[in-house]
Order: structure tokens, then sequence, then C-alpha cells
């Protein structure tokens, strides 16, 4: 069962590069504050609150969203 | 672009080119704020697996009611149990840890949950992400992410091409000059 904050992880990273998608670049403060911040919050918890597995999980979803963007 | 800016840009094109007030359109004027990195009010996406829509909350709250009506949410947001319940009210919490929490909850549609500021739920299947003013759903294909958008734009007095578009729209409104931008592939 896939723990909750490594949802976060993948759905913040796949944010992450949606937003780098688009035409328009956000403004560096959006990027900071809505999308690097809660990714950042997600790999702390990974790493306060998750086990290896967890970890290698997390690493294994951002990774199936980078093969998406490859 | 603030008018004082619109001003001193339209004197000192007048100065070099003799160009007079009128004489530069809406589009060039969309065009320097654009260049120049004016955030627009609105910038939305619609691809086949998301609709990402950065927007005043009101805005936000409509395109949530649409894509999310009545059902269980189980959602995520970085703040202990009792913020939550002073948000939104009573939840069944799933998970815990520090300032974190995960829980489910009935609700009406999926805007109750913009009370939290920032969460991530899954909602009837489909996952939302939403942090201050930046939404981010998943769809089931492009058509679907084309009405989010196109109810959207008509909210705001645009039309859109859709029958042009095969993988990817693009809306983005500025206020100040009121214009506004469609990218279509």
């Amino acid at each position: 069962m896939t723990k909750p904050f490594v949802k976060d992880a993948a759905g913040h990273f796949r944010n992450l590069i949606a937003h780098s998608l688009r035409e328009h670049e956000p403004s560096h403060e959006h990027i900071l504050k809505r999308l690097i911040k809660p990714l950042c919050e997600d790999i702390s918890r990974i790493l306060d609150e998750g086990t290896a597995a967890d970890a290698k999980e997390a690493a294994e979803l951002l990774s199936k969203e980078c093969m998406r963007v490859s | 672009m603030p008018e004082s800016l619109d001003q001193l840009f339209r004197r000192a094109v007048s100065r070099r080119f003799g160009a007079f007030k009128g004489s530069i359109t809406a589009g060039t004027l969309a065009a320097i704020a654009r260049y120049s990195g004016l955030e627009p009010r609105v910038a939305a996406m619609a691809t086949d697996s998301l609709v990402v829509v950065d927007a005043p909350p009101e805005l936000i709250g409509a395109v949530l009611k649409r894509l999310a009506s009545r059902g269980e949410a189980t959602a995520t947001a970085r703040m202990s149990r009792k913020m939550v319940e002073e948000k939104i009210g009573r939840v069944t919490v799933t998970y815990s840890g520090r300032d974190y929490v995960e829980f489910h909850r009935d609700i009406p549609d999926a805007s109750e949950l913009l009370k939290l500021g920032a969460f991530r739920a899954e909602f009837n299947g489909r996952e939302i992400i939403f942090e201050e003013d930046c939404l981010t759903c998943r769809v089931s294909g492009l058509r679907e992410a084309l009405d989010v958008v196109k109810d959207l734009a008509s909210a705001l007095g645009v039309a859109l091409p859709l029958s042009a578009c095969k993988r990817r729209l693009e809306l983005y409104v500025w206020d100040e000059p009121k214009t506004h931008e469609v990218i279509v592939e």
C-alpha cells in the first residue's frame, strides 16, 4: 500500500513537470512556492517518516514521470 | 501593464519614432507585457491527462465544482488534524505524521477542500493537487480537459478554437493590459 506522502511526492513532481511544459513560464516565486517547496516537504517526510521501501517506491514513481517527458 | 508604465513607454516611443497614443495597438502592448514577464491573471493548460489552472480562488472553485461533485475524498494536508477540522469540519484520519494528515471526508464538491489552502486529494478516482492558487487535476482525456478550460474561458469572455486542438491547449489572460492569448497544438 503506497503511503500518502509518497503519493504526494509523485503528484507534486508531476505538477512541476506539467508547469515546465507551458509556453509562458510561471514566475520564479510561483515555481518555488507552489511547486518546489511542497516537493521538498514530501522528500523530507519520506526521509523522516518513511522506510527504505517507501523511498524506493517514491524514486520509482518519480522515474515514471521522468519517462513520460523523456 | 500599469497605466504609468504604458504612458512612459508611449512617451519614449513617440520621441524616437513619432508614435502617438492609439498608434500602438493593444496587441503590441500585450506582447510587451508578455515579454517583460508580466504574470497573467489566469493561466490554464489542457492535455490528455491533466488540467492545470493558475487563477484567483473564485475561478478555481468553479473549476473544482465542475470536476468533482459529491463524493468521498481522501486527502492529505500539511497541517494537524485539529487545523484541518477547524477549516472543514470533522474528518476520519487514516494517517498522521508531523504537521501532516491523511483523511477521508464526504464532501458536497471538491471546492470545499480549498479552505485548506493546499492539499492533494483523490476524489471519485481523480487526483487533485492544489497549492494556494494553483490547481492540477487528472482528467480522463483531452476532450474532458478542453471542456474544463472552455468553461473557464467562457466565464472570462474568451472564445477558444477547440476544434483545432489535437494535443494541448493553453490559455493566458492578462488584466493590464486587458488581453489574452490562446496556444493550440
